[in-house]
């Protein structure tokens, strides 16, 4: 508890000192640094060195830092998302401008925010699904999607569903879009039951249980075929544009009895094209 | 057909990018994998991440910055470039 009363203490000090907060808001920090010994001396050594800035910036940060960068690492992703409190961003980039490595830190973190959503392809871009379709079946290609589109729009938008789903989407989509060379047809097979077992009305199934194991299933299927990357995938675009015009094919042999089941709304194998078969027909 | 459709050179680019992040996460623990799929990824509040799991705030709060910063190291590792500013 008084963790927490600190934490809140010293996020709030400048608007304490600056006079800012709201009465009640100022009555519980000052309750707490009675009782706080720590937070008491950081306020009167705050109150009494206000003119000399510097120095009271040092003589915070030697107080609420404990190993420096580890501290730093801690704060980083908040002063990355913008909701580092003004004190801690200051005290921050202070030690940015003399820490290398956190700086370097840094500078991958705001390009993993950006990079990171990319691995969430939209589930339900038009042209995937096209492409998808008209791979295993040009001729119910209308109709099908049409169907696969209202199917999803349904599991989405149902009551409830919506928090759960999107875990399990999340897994079921890095799965299929992806992941290179993953054993897609196997996996997805997992990853449609569970999402379909989902939808059931009346099972009311852990979906955490269920997107762990979608997801463990996604990285144990990658953490196997991984190492066959080898050295090509971490390589030129030239490199990795081979790589993934080689794999298109099974990818989207995978997906497409996923998706081509799916928007048949069942599992049996009543209408279900060989994708070979489709790739024949197609070859043009 | 298609009109914003990315060219040749962006879609590889964003490919090798992938890669990348796919191996960097492939080292990392289940649990630090699970808070990067649905807070980075997916894009889920921290509230909402704690309700699903279980969880209370604070430890998906701290479960999820250490997390990212252990993916933002192993990337640095993997490729010393990756967010340099060009």
């Amino acid at each position: 508890v008084s963790g927490h009363g600190c934490e809140r203490f010293e996020r709030r000090l400048d608007e304490l000192l600056g006079g800012t907060l709201a009465t009640e808001e100022r009555d519980v920090l000052e309750r707490h640094a009675a009782t706080c010994p720590n937070c008491r001396e950081l306020l009167e050594l705050a109150r009494s060195t206000e003119p000399e800035a510097a120095d009271l910036t040092a003589a915070v940060l030697t107080r609420t830092s404990g190993p420096t960068c580890s501290t730093a690492r801690d704060r980083i992703g908040d002063y990355v998302d913008g909701v580092l409190s003004p004190l801690d961003a200051e005290l921050l980039r202070l030690h940015l401008d003399g820490c290398r490595a956190c700086e370097n830190l840094l500078a991958s973190m705001a390009s993993l925010s950006v990079d990171l959503p990319l691995l969430a392809e939209r589930p339900l871009d038009e042209r995937f699904v096209d492409e998808v379709l008209a791979r295993t079946s040009r001729r119910r290609r209308l109709d099908a999607r049409s169907r696969l589109v209202a199917a999803w729009h349904g599991l989405l938008t149902r009551p409830r569903f919506a928090l759960e789903a999107a875990y399990a989407l999340t897994a079921l989509v890095v799965l299929i879009v992806g992941i290179p060379n993953a054993p897609v047809a196997g996996v997805s097979r997992r990853a449609f039951e569970i999402t379909t077992r989902d939808v059931r009305p009346g099972i009311e199934r852990s979906v955490h249980e269920a997107g762990s194991a979608v997801s463990v299933g996604a990285w144990k299927a990658w953490e196997t075929t991984g190492e066959r990357l080898g050295d090509e995938a971490e390589t030129s675009v030239n490199g990795v544009g081979r790589f993934s015009a080689a794999l298109a094919t099974d990818i989207r042999q995978g997906v497409g009895t996923l998706w081509t089941r799916l928007a048949s709304g069942e599992t049996s194998d009543n209408e279900k094209r060989s994708p070979a078969a489709d790739d024949r027909n197609e070859g043009e | 057909l298609a009109s914003d459709e990315p060219s040749p050179e962006e879609h590889a680019g964003r490919q090798a990018r992938r890669e990348l992040l796919y191996r960097a996460l492939a080292g990392m623990s289940a649990n630090s994998r699970e808070i990067i799929l649905l807070r980075e990824i997916q894009g889920l509040k921290l509230e909402e991440i704690a309700s699903m799991l279980e969880l209370p705030l604070g430890t998906v709060k701290s479960r999820s910055s250490r997390a990212r910063v252990e993916l933002a190291s192993r990337v640095r590792e993997m490729a010393p470039s990756y967010g340099a500013t060009s």
